[in-house]
């Protein structure tokens, strides 16, 4: 019999040694090598599946928000500005009051402020808006109360009173106006030190 | 037939027994042990290839699931919600900061007695916790203005009055004529937190105040919608970045 043989013997243990070394040891490090692939793509599998599902969740909470609702918050919180409209509306807030603005302007825009709350990628833009007028005294705090419940935002910022005559007097009002905008995300350290609001 | 001279005594060594299948029985062992080496070989090998090839099919599978798990994930979507919540936060930042100059009128007609008046009023709003007010104040004399001091002081609302540049000016000038002018004049400077002059709207006629605390709750939850979105958002968005665009290199 040939494996009686100590050579053949011997060549068959070398041949099934090499086998081991050659094929089964690096084929064991390979399945290794993909089964944890396979441990670290599940985990981020379940990651993705997670993220998936709360942004499903919160679609489905922003959908069930009343569209009068929605309307009214883009409203207050516009995406953009039309300085025409908003100097328009201030007028017809005036008149409602018995009032005619001696001075109406759109100063402009200043920088972005960002909110401590708010997402980092979005910020506010604040437009300043000026106008004069000259009333009695007791219609100021009238005017003051309709430009505060407005339906639109409108934010005093300043305001000059000064007399006229003994019942007459000029009030000079500063107003602001914010508008939400996108904005580049800040570095953390930059966006936590300049929280204005 | 003849016997062996015997010349000893010691008996002669059979040839037939001895060390030789001692001999025979290591080799077998090796025989067996090459034998099953040489056939564990080929069936490891047909065994480590079969795995293999099941585990790359099971990271097939697993890459496939996290691609459409990806693609499944929309950025719109997203967009929209973390919008929504920006928005939604602004408005209620706006809303808190959200400060009644009326009211800070009221607060100093209250506080001010009739002897003494302002001349001027400037509001200024120097960060969002605070309301300046500067005025020039005049007073028909020393009596009302040290009363007005007084009163200032007392008024928790605006204790923390600073009254300065004060000057006084006679009833009679030099001539011995008499002026209309009062005589006392100061500046005043009151500062007012916002949260004591803050803006406090009628539910029903503040259309933003509706719509930011309306609450169209699902059954059973006591948070609304938006407080839910307050929460969640910001953890959505981190989990986003850290999700969606971390996928492993192999």
């Amino acid at each position: 019999m040939m494996s009686n043989s100590l050579f053949m013997q011997l060549g068959m243990i070398a041949v099934a040694a090499a086998i081991f070394y050659l094929y089964v040891s690096p084929t064991v490090a390979a399945i290794r090598v993909d089964q944890d692939a396979v441990v670290q793509y599940q985990a981020e599998f379940d990651k993705v599946q997670s993220v998936n599902a709360q942004l499903a969740s919160d679609v489905a909470t922003v959908q069930a928000v009343a569209l009068d609702d929605k309307t009214r918050l883009e409203r207050y919180l516009a995406t953009s500005l039309d300085e025409v409209e908003v100097m328009k509306e201030l007028v017809k807030l005036l008149s409602s009051q018995n009032l005619t603005p001696t001075s109406l302007a759109y100063t402009g825009p200043s920088e972005v402020i960002r909110v401590a709350t708010m997402s980092p990628s979005f910020g506010l833009i604040p437009h300043e808006f000026t106008f004069g007028v000259e009333l009695s005294y007791d219609k100021i705090k009238a005017l003051l109360a309709a430009i505060e419940s407005s339906d639109y935002q409108l934010e005093i910022s300043a305001l000059a009173v000064t007399p006229v005559d003994t019942k007459i007097v000029t009030a000079e009002f500063t107003l602001v106006r914010y508008v939400l905008v996108p904005v580049d995300a800040p570095p953390p350290e930059e966006a936590s030190s300049d929280l204005i609001i | 037939m003849a016997d062996i001279p015997q010349s000893s005594f010691i008996p002669k060594r059979n040839n037939s027994t001895g060390a030789r299948p001692k001999k025979r029985y290591n080799f077998f062992i090796l025989s067996i042990l090459s034998s099953a080496v040489f056939i564990a070989a080929p069936v490891a090998s047909a065994a480590v290839f079969a795995y293999k090839s099941y585990t790359e099919r099971q990271l097939s599978a697993s890459i496939e699931s996290l691609n459409q798990a990806i693609n499944d994930f929309s950025v719109s979507n997203l967009q929209m919600i973390v919008e929504f919540d920006s928005r939604l936060k602004g408005a209620v930042s706006l809303l808190d900061s959200h400060v009644s100059l009326a009211t800070a009128l009221t607060i100093l007609e209250q506080g001010t007695v009739k002897s003494v008046a302002f001349a001027d009023l400037n509001f200024t709003r120097v960060d969002p916790d605070t309301l300046e007010v500067t005025a020039a104040l005049t007073a028909e004399n020393f009596d009302s203005a040290i009363f007005q001091r007084e009163l200032y002081i007392q008024n928790e609302l605006l204790a923390s009055t600073t009254l300065t540049d004060l000057v006084f000016t006679p009833k009679q000038d030099a001539k011995g004529e008499r002026t209309e002018l009062p005589e006392i004049a100061v500046s005043g400077t009151f500062m007012f937190a916002a949260g004591t002059i803050a803006y406090t709207p009628n539910a029903s006629s503040s259309p933003v105040q509706s719509a930011t605390s309306s609450s169209p709750t699902a059954a059973g939850d006591a948070a609304t919608p938006e407080s839910s979105l307050l929460v969640s958002v910001p953890a959505l968005e981190a989990a986003t970045l850290g999700a969606v665009s971390n996928e492993p290199s192999i």
